[in-house]
């Protein structure tokens, strides 16, 4: 880290250190739950988002955080509630062929786009071909692999093809990126449609007030709410005002003084005090996909070798990390799935545990010896020197130096190279580096494991293959988790999958991401669904 | 008047072309793609695509719509000659032309830096002139060491202390609005605290001179009353060094502004480049800087031409 970067992270540091203090001191004494009682309709809540906004086209964006507020605009055609489970959205039913080449969708006829057009299957046939269209730059394309084509069967009844077998589809049409936009809207609000999307969800886009803040208005013709939602109704709240302020202290401020009823990541220092707080209540959703962890370089330098691999694994405490780095709003990762995934293998708890004497034994036997005098370990007069690269930022920086001291006291001297994000994924394209970094947000453990560990996706572009492992056994269960259709099968497929990463040490698994919100006690039954993603449709007031 | 005007101007164009350049190499040889930023970000709640279901096809079909295919001198010309004409493209990132982002944003950093500026101006001016007069006394040295800690504040810290004081403890204002004066008035002491100390203690220094200047002496053995001789005479030729300052200021406020911004929670082109800089979204990236760049331009061009309202022997040429 520079000079010039510790005293910004020193001062910055030092300022939130007090405003928290101060913060602290003035809240308010713990005080009694919330009452229960009967939903009451109205009101109106500000959100106050960490990041800002300004795409919510879900049909060309990608991003988990807009999702978030997507959520509330949009619906998709099927919700999913468990890895195998989906259950009707916009569609009534469904029909999946044999071949999982073609879905045939029965669709609701009571629904209606915020702008009062019909939903039908035009709709559905027009959201397909928009995305695939050039034009319409859509980041969405790879959720419709060998599209063939939707048929229109009748005005609520659509066929989409597949050249070749696409198991993920249902779940990808659950997953957020492919709800149905009205194509009224679409045309009518041209490049505008981005910040004004027109969906069929609970809340419309009202107005924007400024380029921070945005208001949803209660859609008052809702009715098609899920059934597991328990509220197919109009939401129970009026409006919902969000505000996008990328200062963590400040949302924490904002919902002190109750200008704020909803904040995305409230200061991670803070959340313990606010889940003392009775007046306030937090909610940590772990995320599903590939756990925050260093990918090993298997092609180049020390980590070629399995007892380096081991040895780095053992000299970590994820616990430490946990504590000193998120103040324990984070799970400790212990292996390549987060433990939210459906496909989570337990035995990955027989793994690794923080044994820094073990580390050293391992390098011992494996012929690294310690030199005394620069408490480093050499092998045939080479020290064990390993490059890290990552992201500069929190948490990246601060969890590489604290990785960086464990690993020193083992005897590996790792030097700790941030840079901008490009900058560090082009090293990894180059493969100039021992330790990476990586962690996915996905839901399907195919998404996640075969783009980071298949032979096929060295790190270059969407692969994310950082650690350049090469194995045909490996190659051989990913192809077959994502040939497989049955759920039962594919979890045993990707368990041996997680038990050979472990084997192997192929990455060092170090946090579960996880999304985390607080609100007062007063705002009712916010929901999370599968993915951990807030859902507003029950939720309300107390006055 | 005129053709000083014109002559400034006219040099103003090589400033704006080379900083075009500057921009334009520097996001071009950074790493990072921006068609498969676009195409693969990771990140995304469901699968996006995977490198190898990026086509060659799909790949430069984008590049071809971005405009990326060509070669970089044409890119380039490309941008200068759509600025020329008001067009500076559309955002990679939400596809909406980046005049109209950059329009929706400015009024609020300009409304920020005014606020600010004003706030340095009016403190500044007034604490500087207390301190000269009270030269050599505990308020001088009072006045003097907050603006020593005014230079030295981060606006960051100011910005939380303010909000921690005046928004938590005595609610006087929000956190996190963006409408309304109340809404401004934290943002803008935040922002115009550090502006405030550097003119007031030019003000003071150079006031303490132009009080033992012989004319000023002359003044007040004429009878003159005490404030006419400050206000008029002495204040008044004191201000040529603080309108150079103050034009310099106006460029650091609209730089500063990112961060207070950031901490208030606010709009503007501050928070609009970091974005684009982080997403690699070049058409953001130049339209803002050059923006910034032209602000720069008539803002020291607006300083100079006070010169001569604030010293009548300054001649245009």
């Amino acid at each position: 880290m520079s000079k010039r970067q510790s005293t910004r992270f020193a001062l910055r540091g030092w300022a939130a250190a007090i405003a928290i203090a101060v913060v602290a001191a003035a809240a308010p004494p713990s005080g009694s739950g919330p009452a229960a009682g009967a939903p009451q309709p109205g009101g109106r809540i500000v959100w106050v988002d960490s990041r800002t906004h300004d795409n919510f086209d879900a049909n060309v964006n990608v991003s988990r955080y807009t999702a978030w507020i997507q959520n509330q605009i949009y619906d998709p055609l099927v919700w999913q509630i468990d890895p195998d489970r989906f259950v009707p959205g916009l569609a009534e039913s469904w029909q999946v062929g044999a071949d999982r080449t073609t879905y045939t969708f029965k669709l609701r006829k009571d629904a209606t786009f915020h702008d009062g057009m019909p939903f039908n299957a035009q709709a559905v046939k027009f959201m397909f071909e928009r995305i695939l269209d050039p034009e319409t730059k859509s980041r969405r394309v790879g959720e419709l692999p060998n599209y063939g084509g939707t048929d229109v069967v009748d005005p609520y009844t659509v066929r989409v093809r597949f050249t070749k077998p696409y198991n993920q589809f249902l779940e990808n049409l659950a997953g957020g990126g492919l709800p149905p936009a009205s194509p009224a809207g679409v045309r009518a609000r041209g490049k505008d449609f981005a910040r004004l999307p027109v969906g069929t969800g609970p809340f419309f886009v009202k107005e924007w007030r400024d380029e921070k803040t945005m208001v949803l208005e209660r859609n008052p013709r809702y009715k098609w709410g899920p059934a597991f939602l328990k509220h197919a109704n109009p939401p129970y709240l009026e409006e919902i005002v969000l505000r996008f302020v990328t200062e963590p202290t400040t949302r924490l401020l904002a919902l002190e003084t109750g200008e704020t009823q909803f904040v995305s990541y409230p200061p991670e220092e803070e959340i313990e005090r606010l889940r003392r707080n009775a007046n306030y209540q937090v909610s940590v959703q772990v995320e599903s996909g590939l756990v925050q962890n260093f990918p090993l370089n298997f092609a180049s330098g020390p980590t070629r070798e399995l007892p380096v691999r081991q040895a780095l694994n053992f000299a970590i405490s994820r616990k430490r990390v946990a504590q000193l780095v998120f103040f324990n709003t984070v799970n400790p990762a212990r292996g390549p799935l987060s433990s939210r995934n459906w496909a989570f293998w337990r035995g990955v708890d027989n793994y690794f545990p923080h044994d820094p004497l073990r580390a050293g034994r391992i390098l011992d036997e494996a012929g690294w010896k310690l030199n005394p005098t620069t408490k480093i370990r050499e092998k045939a007069g080479q020290p064990l020197r390993l490059r890290l690269v990552t992201a500069a930022g929190f948490p990246d920086a601060k969890v590489a130096e604290l990785a960086q001291a464990m690993w020193r006291e083992a005897g590996i001297d790792v030097r700790v190279e941030l840079m901008s994000d490009a900058a560090a994924r082009k090293r990894y394209e180059e493969g100039t580096f021992e330790i990476g970094r990586l962690g996915l947000g996905f839901f399907d453990p195919d998404s996640v494991l075969y783009g980071s560990y298949h032979s096929t996706m060295i790190e270059g572009g969407g692969r994310w293959n950082r650690g350049r492992i090469v194995s045909r056994d490996l190659d051989a269960m990913l192809e077959a988790g994502r040939i497989s259709t049955n759920t039962a099968e594919r979890r045993q497929i990707y368990q041996r999958v997680q038990k050979w990463l472990l084997d192997n040490a192929a990455i060092v698994p170090v946090w579960e991401h996880t999304y985390v919100f607080a609100s007062p006690a007063t705002l009712r039954n916010v929901q999370y669904n599968l993915r951990g993603q807030p859902m507003f449709h029950a939720a309300w007031m107390a006055k | 008047m005129g053709s000083f005007l014109l002559r400034r101007l006219w040099t103003g164009i090589p400033v704006l072309l080379g900083v075009s350049v500057l921009v334009f190499g520097m996001l071009h040889f950074l790493p990072g793609d921006p068609v498969m930023m676009m195409l693969t970000q990771p990140g995304g709640q469901a699968r996006p695509m995977l490198a190898s279901e990026v086509s060659d096809d799909l790949y430069k079909r984008m590049q071809q719509q971005l405009g990326l295919d060509r070669p970089l001198h044409e890119q380039f010309l490309n941008f200068l000659g759509r600025a020329v004409r008001g067009d500076l493209g559309s955002s990679f990132r939400s596809d909406l032309p980046v005049a109209q982002t950059i329009a929706r944003n400015l009024p609020f950093t300009l409304e920020l830096a005014a606020a600010a500026l004003s706030v340095s101006i009016a403190a500044g001016v007034l604490f500087g002139t207390l301190a000269a007069l009270r030269h050599r006394t505990w308020a001088d040295t009072a006045l003097m060491a907050v603006a020593v800690s005014g230079v030295s504040m981060p606006s960051f810290w100011l910005g939380l202390m303010l909000l921690l004081v005046f928004a938590l403890e005595l609610r006087w204002f929000p956190v996190v609005a963006t409408q309304g004066w109340r809404a401004l008035v934290l943002p803008a002491a935040a922002l115009g605290f550090r502006a405030a100390a550097i003119i007031a203690r030019l003000v003071r220094s150079s006031l303490i001179e132009t009080l033992h200047q012989d004319y000023v002496r002359t003044a007040r053995a004429k009878g003159l009353p005490g404030t006419g001789v400050v206000l008029r005479h002495a204040l008044r030729n004191s201000l040529i060094p603080v309108a150079t300052v103050v034009g310099l200021q106006f460029g650091n406020l609209l730089g500063g502004a990112v961060i207070v911004e950031s901490v208030f929670g606010r709009p503007g082109i501050g928070q609009l480049a970091v974005q684009a800089i982080l997403e690699k979204d070049f058409p953001v990236v130049q339209g803002v800087v050059l923006l910034t760049a032209v602000t720069y331009v008539i803002v020291n061009l607006l300083i100079d031409i006070s010169y001569g309202w604030l010293d009548p022997r300054v001649r245009y040429r």
